[in-house]
C-alpha cells in the first residue's frame, strides 16, 4: 500500500483542541484563543465555498484544524462514494489538515443516507470489508484515516467478538489509526453492561493517536450521546485513566448543540491540561525513579 | 443436551443468515418504515427492550432530519407552526429519504412534495421552494424573474420581511 505517512506524531504543540462551531467563528478570529488546533467538521466545509469556508480559511491561518467527517460510510455495504472521497480530497488538498477521521460506523444503504452513525455487528465479514475498504480509502486520500468508536444503543447477536477486540483488530489490519471517543466508551460501557476500564486495557496504544470528550444524555434506562452538554465526572475519572495508560495522545472537546460561550469551553480545555500535564509529570518522576 | 445442541444449531444459522448486507437492509428499513423487525437480532437486556432500542434509532433519524429542515426553512416552519411541520417533514422524508451525503440537501424536493400532496398548498411551496434556493451558497443574487411560482403571493416580500424582522429582534 503506498500510504504517505501522515504527521500524528504529534507534540505538546498540537495538543489541546476544540470543535470548531459557527458561533464561536468571530471571537477566534478576534481574540485567538489559546487553542492549540481546531476540529472542523468535514461536511461543513467540503463545498469549499459560503460564509463557513470563509471563516475556515481565516482561522487557519493561525491554528492547525483537523477534518472530522460523519459520511464516509466505512461500514456500509453500498460501494465507497466516489464524490464524496473526491470532494474529501480536494478540500484535504486545500486545508492541509493534521488529521482525517471519520467512524466506525455504516449511515446508510442502497444509496439513502439516514445522516446518523449506526451500529456495525462485530463480525469477522465486518472486519473483512471494513479493512479492505479502508485501504482504498487511505491509498485515494494518500495519507493514514483514524476512525472513531461510535456510541450505540443497539448491539447485535450476531457479533464474534467485543467492540474494543473489532476497533483494534480493523486497525492493525488496515494499518489506520482509532480516535478514541472516552464518552462514547462510557456510554456504551452502561448501554451494553461492559467495564470501560476492560475497553481501554483491550485497545492497543500504538493505534490510538486522538481522543475525544463530551457530555451525554443519561435517560436512567440508557445514555443518549447528545455532545450538548458538560462533560461529567466519571468521564473525566476515565479520561484520567485514559491518559494513564495511552499518555501522550492529543485530545478535542466536542459540543454539537447548547452550544456554550467560548471561554466555558476553554474551562475544559483548561482542566484537560492540568490532568495531562499531572499525568505526565507522574510518569516522568516514575521513570526517573526507574533510573 | 440435545435441547443445547438445537439452540447451538439455531444460533449457527442465525448467524449465517444475518450477513452485514441483509443487517443493513433489515436495520435501515426498520428506521424508514418505523418497524422492529430487527429487534430478533439484538442483545438482550434488561434495561431496555430491543424493540425501544430500535426506536431510540428511529427517533434520533427523524429528529436529526427535522431539526436541519427546521434550519433550511424558517419561515415555512414559522407558518406552519411546530407540530404541522415536524408531521410535514416525517411524510416527506418517508417519500423523499435523503440520498447525499450532506444534510444540507435533504429538503431538495420540499417544494414539490408539497403541491403535490396538495394543489392548495401552492403558497407553502413556492415559500419552500424560495428558502431552499437561498440556502444554496451561489444563489444570494439570483433573480426573482428567473423563479416560477406557482402561487399569487409575493414570496420574495414575505421572506425579505421575516428576515428583516428577525434582524429587527436580534438588535432589540
Amino acid at each position: 500500500m503506498s500510504v504517505i505517512r501522515n504527521i500524528f506524531e504529534t507534540n505538546q504543540a498540537t495538543h489541546f483542541g476544540l470543535g470548531l462551531r459557527p458561533l464561536h467563528y468571530e471571537e477566534i478570529i478576534n481574540s485567538k484563543p489559546a487553542v492549540d488546533w481546531f476540529e472542523c467538521l468535514t461536511e461543513d466545509y467540503i463545498d469549499q465555498s459560503g460564509d463557513d469556508f470563509m471563516s475556515l480559511e481565516k482561522i487557519r491561518v493561525h491554528y492547525p484544524v483537523s477534518l472530522h467527517g460523519v459520511s464516509l460510510s466505512i461500514g456500509s455495504v453500498d460501494p465507497l462514494n466516489k464524490s464524496y472521497l473526491q470532494a474529501l480530497k480536494k478540500l484535504m488538498h486545500t486545508v492541509q489538515p493534521i488529521s482525517i477521521s471519520d467512524h466506525f460506523c455504516w449511515t446508510g444503504v442502497n444509496g439513502v443516507n439516514t445522516h446518523d452513525l449506526l451500529p456495525l455487528p462485530y463480525t469477522f465479514e465486518t472486519v473483512e470489508h471494513l479493512v479492505s475498504r479502508i485501504h482504498t480509502v487511505q491509498d485515494f486520500l494518500g495519507r493514514q484515516i483514524m476512525l472513531e468508536n461510535v456510541s450505540s444503543y443497539a448491539a447485535f447477536s450476531v457479533s464474534d467478538m467485543t467492540e474494543w477486540e473489532f476497533i483494534s483488530e480493523v486497525s492493525k489490519r488496515a494499518d489506520c489509526f482509532i480516535l478514541l471517543d472516552i464518552n462514547n466508551i462510557y456510554v456504551n460501557a452502561f448501554n451494553h453492561g461492559f467495564s470501560a476500564e476492560e475497553y481501554l486495557q483491550g485497545v492497543p496504544i500504538d493505534r490510538v493517536k486522538q481522543f475525544h470528550l463530551a457530555g451525554h444524555k443519561h435517560c436512567q434506562t440508557h445514555i443518549i450521546d447528545t455532545h450538548d452538554a458538560e462533560i461529567i465526572d466519571d468521564v473525566w475519572d476515565l479520561y484520567a485513566k485514559a491518559i494513564g495508560r495511552f499518555k501522550n495522545v492529543p485530545v478535542i472537546i466536542e459540543r454539537d448543540s447548547n452550544i456554550p460561550p467560548l471561554s466555558e469551553l476553554m474551562g475544559e480545555l483548561n482542566k484537560v491540561r492540568e490532568m495531562s500535564v499531572l499525568s505526565w509529570n507522574r510518569s516522568a518522576s516514575a521513570n526517573d525513579r526507574t533510573l | 443436551m440435545r435441547q443445547v445442541g438445537m439452540e447451538a444449531r439455531a444460533i449457527a444459522t442465525a448467524k449465517i443468515q444475518m450477513n452485514l448486507k441483509s443487517l443493513q437492509i433489515t436495520f435501515q428499513n426498520d428506521l424508514l418504515k418505523n418497524t422492529t423487525t430487527m429487534s430478533k437480532n439484538i442483545t438482550f437486556s434488561k434495561n431496555l427492550s430491543s424493540e425501544s432500542k430500535i426506536q431510540i434509532y428511529q427517533n434520533s433519524y427523524y429528529e436529526r432530519i427535522i431539526s436541519a429542515m427546521q434550519n433550511d426553512f424558517p419561515i415555512t416552519h414559522a407558518f406552519l407552526g411546530e407540530k404541522a411541520f415536524s408531521s410535514l417533514v416525517c411524510e416527506y422524508i418517508d417519500q423523499y429519504p435523503s440520498m447525499h451525503f450532506n444534510l444540507r440537501f435533504v429538503g431538495k424536493h420540499l417544494s414539490h412534495f408539497i403541491l403535490e400532496k396538495d394543489n392548495a398548498l401552492a403558497a407553502f411551496s413556492d415559500l419552500a421552494k424560495f428558502e431552499y434556493l437561498m440556502c444554496e451558497v451561489d444563489m444570494q443574487f439570483i433573480l426573482a424573474s428567473d423563479i416560477h411560482f406557482e402561487s399569487n403571493y409575493n414570496i420574495i416580500e414575505i421572506w425579505n420581511a421575516f428576515h428583516a424582522e428577525n434582524r429587527l429582534i436580534e438588535i432589540r
